[in-house]
């Protein structure tokens, strides 16, 4: 695992010139816009699917074979892509906070803490279960076929959630996000409401995450090389 | 014994592998065979690469399914087909195998890539065939492996590298607790190097020899089609005709040297092997 994990650390050493025009963007949006806020998103949003990144690197030119002769099995491979995801997410949405955070000082900005933070974990469930989708689709479809799905599969999800949210609201009357909201403010216990926003995604993401692990694993056991 | 594979058998459509063979410590096996003859099948099964439709596979003793990722430390492969990220030098490669191997030697691996002139700035695309196929063998080295898996390490190579290359499996061997198991298609790098060699034809094993007794009691009989009526050929393996009349690949040299003079002997080779045991030479 240590090995993988380091392979996968030296992968995005490579990229350094991503890395650059990365923090470049992230410098112009931050100064171009008032809210520091989009730039975090946007950075978390594109560090996350580096990971799908070093799986189309391990499947070029036989790697994965290279990689299953080593001292890891496909077991090891699965579970060591799943720790980096998530290292990955976290380590991205520390960087884009403290980021943000010295540009809206820079800045002079008034920045809501509360909000800025609230919108990198948004990001992060989101990006946490795209990439719960997205990594056993590339294991079983190979990193290039299996973007054009994901990216298929995500649109074809928006689309469902958007004509579910839209129906709901026609048919029956209900806005869900109007519920929602009256739900969150009738917590009076502002704890509570912590562990309610934060707690409830974090529980759901990483129970998707696990499930995704348990197919990507039997995807990987299944596979031939 | 290191590896052995029992009757293990793979279908893909047309093809099919039935393949048995032995490796034992202190012991060079070969496996030779035409392309497309099932030796990469046999390599990626031994491997787990690829799954057997049915047969055993045994490796240090364990069935494979049974090999520990800690077990597999002891195993130093090399496939054709098989590459490390591009993007990578050998600089970058020491910590990923420092980390994936208990009894990594950085010592002896900085040594080998040093004395086999591998640069270790440049990255691995940048790399010729011979420096490839040379870095490739000392990743397999490095970490004190007891059974090396090579699949045709010295493809692309021109002679110079090529006996680089065998000189280091013959340093490996020194330590008589090892073993090797290689597929060549320059059949001169297996005639030295190799104690024992396994022909595959179609997906089967059809001969095992110790390669002296191949070298020594095998030979080419050519034989008119008048010669050949009437041979004894209890010691006949394999026939193919020709325009003049009839090859015969035999394993009991001596014996037509005694009994039939006038016919024409040739030493056998791993050449003659694989040109009339495989599709259309055989008996």
């Amino acid at each position: 695992m240590k090995g993988l994990l380091i392979k996968d650390l030296k992968i995005l050493a490579k990229q350094k010139k991503f890395l650059v025009f990365v923090l470049l963007l992230m410098v112009l949006i931050s100064f171009s816009m008032e809210d520091v806020s989009f730039s975090a998103t946007y950075t978390v949003l594109i560090l996350s699917m580096l990971t799908l990144t070093t799986i189309s690197y391990d499947e070029m030119n036989g790697g994965m074979l290279f990689l299953l002769s080593l001292p890891a099995n496909r077991k090891t491979y699965v579970k060591e892509k799943y720790v980096f995801a998530i290292l990955n997410l976290v380590v991205a949405a520390i960087f884009a906070f403290v980021f943000g955070y010295v540009a809206s000082i820079v800045k002079h900005a008034n920045v809501d803490l509360g909000d800025f933070v609230t919108n990198i974990l948004i990001v992060m469930f989101a990006m946490g279960m795209a990439l719960a989708l997205a990594i056993p689709v590339d294991l079983k479809y190979g990193a290039e076929k299996g973007r054009m799905l994901v990216i298929g599969v995500m649109a074809g999800f928006l689309v469902i959630v958007v004509a579910g949210y839209k129906t709901l609201a026609k048919v029956l009357h209900i806005d869900v996000l109007e519920e929602v909201t009256k739900f969150l403010s009738s917590i009076e216990s502002k704890t509570l409401l912590v562990v309610t926003m934060v707690g409830v995604p974090l529980v759901a993401l990483l129970l998707v995450l696990y499930c995704s692990y348990l197919i990507a694993n039997r995807i990987m056991t299944k596979k031939e090389f | 014994m290191l590896l052995k594979l029992e009757n293990v058998k793979k279908n893909y459509g047309s093809f099919s592998l039935d393949c048995s063979l032995e490796v034992k410590a202190g012991q060079v096996t070969g496996l030779v065979g035409r392309n497309g003859a099932g030796k990469s099948t046999t390599f990626k099964s031994i491997l787990g690469l690829v799954y057997p439709d049915s047969g055993e596979i045994e490796m240090f003793g364990k069935k494979l399914f049974d090999v520990t990722p800690a077990d597999k430390e002891q195993l130093g492969v090399v496939l054709t087909e098989a590459n490390a990220c591009e993007m990578f030098n050998a600089k970058d490669m020491l910590p990923i195998l420092k980390a994936m191997y208990k009894h990594f030697s950085e010592q002896e691996y900085l040594g080998k890539c040093k004395q086999y002139d591998i640069p270790m700035d440049k990255p691995l695309k940048e790399f010729s065939t011979g420096m490839k196929a040379k870095f490739k063998i000392i990743m397999a080295l490095s970490h004190d492996a007891k059974l090396l898996i090579l699949d045709e390490p010295t493809a692309g190579l021109d002679v110079v590298m090529r006996t680089e290359l065998l000189d280091m499996l013959r340093d490996y061997m020194e330590d008589e607790e090892r073993a090797i198991l290689i597929s060549s298609h320059i059949s001169t790098d297996l005639e030295g190097l190799c104690d024992d060699i396994y022909m595959i034809s179609d997906g089967k094993i059809v001969i095992h020899e110790e390669t002296d007794v191949l070298l020594s009691e095998y030979g080419v009989l050519k034989v008119t089609e008048e010669q050949y009526e009437g041979l004894e050929k209890e010691y006949i393996i394999a026939t193919k005709k020709e325009k003049f009349g009839y090859l015969c690949m035999t394993n009991r040299k001596d014996f037509y040297q005694e009994n039939y003079p006038q016919v024409a002997i040739e030493k056998g080779n791993i050449d003659d092997l694989i040109l009339m045991m495989g599709k259309g030479g055989r008996k």
